[in-house]
């Protein structure tokens, strides 16, 4: 199954999404300078990257809705549901990798050769070698503390 | 000057910097020489191994894996048609051809002696101008830097792609990121969520290692179409470049090199301009025999000389006034950051020994690279080989383990991971990535430094106009601005020109 979509349109749809939900963050996240600040504060900067989001995003809704500027592109369900699939992997490895970066990473390796479709069991025995190589450069020869 | 000289070269003539520059060289040429991968990928992904060696060995690693992935773009172009980087585009219009008439050695060893002469020029150039510039930038003071700053965010407008717009909201990206920890100015926190790791800020290097190494290994699960790199010929032996081949290319080269390390110095250029410009002109300059397009020797050593005389001139900026260029200069940036020297006009008076040490380290680079491609060419043919499934989960492997070397934090490793979905995710809408780290290298120096600026003014803006050397900066990001979507615009002029004639 595909999806299309506009690039344009899509992508000015996320910027202001994105900004919207700084402007609510800001506040938030950070604090009230008192010190003489001449109008520019610690929430200056933040605040101008959100109104340059949503700017730019609405300018980008505008190039795709009103000036017909854009470009329909493709999702393969299929396909992104496998990247889906390993960002998923990933998360999993985030979890993973405080209990021991030994196994979690050749874990991680050895799935990516799955995900790639090998199946050479040689390029398994390559990929666990070299993070066991490594581990044991960090930790004995670098003595850098892997969890 | 003659004792930091005799410094540096104390520093430079070791067997660990030789033995490093050679490692980065083989690494650079391996990884610019399998389409796909780059020299700013391997400069990330080797970026954190490099912590624990000397700043002048690590940065000579570093700076050779960029000047040799260069010279690596040449081997694909020429051999399967395909440039393994955007600066060997030009190229493989004479090289393929060159290569179809059954002289590929003789292609690519034009390539090679072209990208030395081209690299050697640049080089000098970096070595002789970087600290005369620095000389004059001694003198800046906040407001200036500021307007540095600016000038070095309008590199956006070329790194953009498609559209100006979706590199201003990268950018944006980018400079929020480095908002996130301890605001240096007012002591506040800003967008930590409550969580003390967040304190420090986020590392670039772990965004770097997420947008740049693991979006590209998420694309690459996806990837079904088979992959060029098995197409890959062995160089037959037998065919050699010529004294008299080199003899007449060689006013070509030079002229090359100069327009490579002048483009290269100027930021948000970078080599693919710099060899169509240099193409165009040796096409320009052609005589009535030299058929370019159809393996002209000349049309090999155009480019190439260019794209290699662009390369060491990318750190003038960046050496000079703390801009990077393009996205490798920002990504060593990052490294010459990590390995404790702080870049821009400060950097020859601080650390004069350590620097020079890797600028004259960066000529002798050069011909540590001839000497590789002359006798190792054919040893890096058969070594892009390598199955991309395997170097897939190589790479991820080596990108985690260096991400949690950054700081030995389990964050890194998590920044790094998120930051390579998201970047996967915006390049489905066509976000450029180099804008983010433009953003999260410019934004903190533009930002403390309008403060400063702002502070010394009593809160008047027009300090910014008053100072001449920040006018002129002004006066030059607008026209850099205007230069570089024509220049922009040119080269893909000329390449959609050359897709036209290919069909």
């Amino acid at each position: 199954m595909k999806i299309r979509y506009r690039s344009n349109a899509a992508a000015g749809a996320v910027s202001i999404v994105l900004g919207v939900i700084c402007l609510i963050l800001i506040p938030r996240q950070i604090g009230e300078d008192y010190a003489v600040t001449y109008g520019i504060t610690s929430r200056t900067v933040p605040y101008a990257v959100t109104v340059l989001w949503i700017v730019c995003g609405l300018a980008l809704l505008v190039q795709s809705l009103l000036l017909k500027k854009d470009e329909v592109k493709e999702l393969d369900l299929k396909k992104e549901g496998k990247a889906l699939a390993y960002m998923g992997i990933l998360l999993v490895y985030a979890i993973l990798f405080n209990k021991s970066f030994l196994l979690s990473t050749a874990f991680l390796g050895a799935v990516t050769l799955v995900f790639v479709g090998c199946r050479k069991k040689l390029f398994y025995a390559i990929v666990l070698a070299l993070v066991t190589a490594l581990y044991l450069l960090f930790s004995q020869v670098l003595h850098i503390q892997m969890p | 000057m003659g004792e930091v000289i005799l410094a540096a070269l104390g520093n430079l003539l070791t067997i660990e910097n030789f033995i490093f520059v050679n490692i980065g060289l083989f690494t650079g040429i391996i990884f610019g020489a399998i389409p796909g991968l780059n020299g700013n990928l391997a400069i990330t992904v080797l970026l954190p191994f490099t912590f624990q060696m000397g700043t002048v060995p690590a940065l000579l690693l570093l700076a050779a894996i960029f000047f040799g992935s260069n010279f690596g773009g040449s081997i694909s172009a020429i051999l399967i048609n395909t440039p393994g980087t955007n600066a060997a585009a030009a190229t493989l219009i004479d090289g393929y051809p060159l290569c179809q008439h059954g002289q590929p050695r003789r292609a690519l060893d034009m390539a090679l002696v072209a990208s030395t002469i081209g690299g050697l020029v640049s080089a000098l150039c970096l070595l002789f101008f970087a600290p005369q510039i620095s000389k004059v930038a001694i003198t800046f003071g906040a407001p200036e830097y500021f307007a540095l700053a600016i000038f070095g965010l309008s590199v956006i407008a070329s790194v953009s792609g498609k559209s100006i717009i979706k590199g201003l909201i990268s950018g944006g990206l980018g400079i929020l990121l480095a908002t996130v920890g301890i605001d240096s100015v007012s002591g506040l926190s800003r967008f930590t969520f409550g969580n003390f790791r967040l304190y420090n800020g986020v590392k670039m290097l772990a965004v770097l290692l997420g947008v740049y190494a693991i979006a590209q290994m998420i694309g690459r699960i996806n990837q079904t179409e088979p992959v060029t790199v098995s197409e890959l010929k062995d160089a037959e032996a037998g065919d050699h470049i010529t004294a008299a081949d080199v003899k007449k290319t060689l006013p070509t080269m030079l002229k090359s090199a100069g327009i490579g390390a002048f483009i290269g110095a100027i930021p948000g250029t970078g080599g693919a301009i710099a060899s169509f410009l240099a193409y165009n002109e040796a096409k320009r300059c052609a005589k009535p025999d030299e058929k370019f397009g159809q393996g002209e020797i000349k049309g090999i050593a155009a480019p190439e000389a260019a794209n290699n005389g662009a390369t060491a001139a990318t750190l003038i900026p960046l050496l000079t006034l703390g801009i990077p260029g393009d996205v490798v200069s920002a990504t060593l940036l990052g490294a010459f950051t990590m390995h404790g020297l702080v870049v821009g006009p400060k950097l020859f008076s601080t650390s004069g020994p350590t620097v020079y040490a890797v600028l004259i380290g960066c000529v002798i680079a050069q011909v540590l690279m001839f000497a590789q491609g002359k006798y190792l060419l054919k040893l890096f043919v058969k070594i892009t080989h390598i199955p991309q499934d395997l170097l897939t989960a190589a790479l991820v492997v080596i990108c985690c383990t260096g991400a949690f070397a950054i700081s030995r934090s389990e964050m890194d490793v998590y920044v790094m991971l998120l930051f390579g979905a998201v970047a996967y995710v915006m390049q489905k809408m066509d976000f450029p990535p180099v804008p983010i780290v433009l953003g999260m290298v410019l934004g903190p120096t533009a930002e403390s430094n309008l403060r400063n600026s702002l502070v010394m003014s009593g809160g008047s803006w027009s300090i910014f106009l008053t100072r001449p050397i920040c006018l002129a900066f002004i006066i030059l990001t607008v026209v850099l601005v205007i230069l570089l979507k024509r220049g922009d615009a040119k080269q893909r002029s000329a390449t959609k020109q050359f897709m036209n004639d290919e069909e």
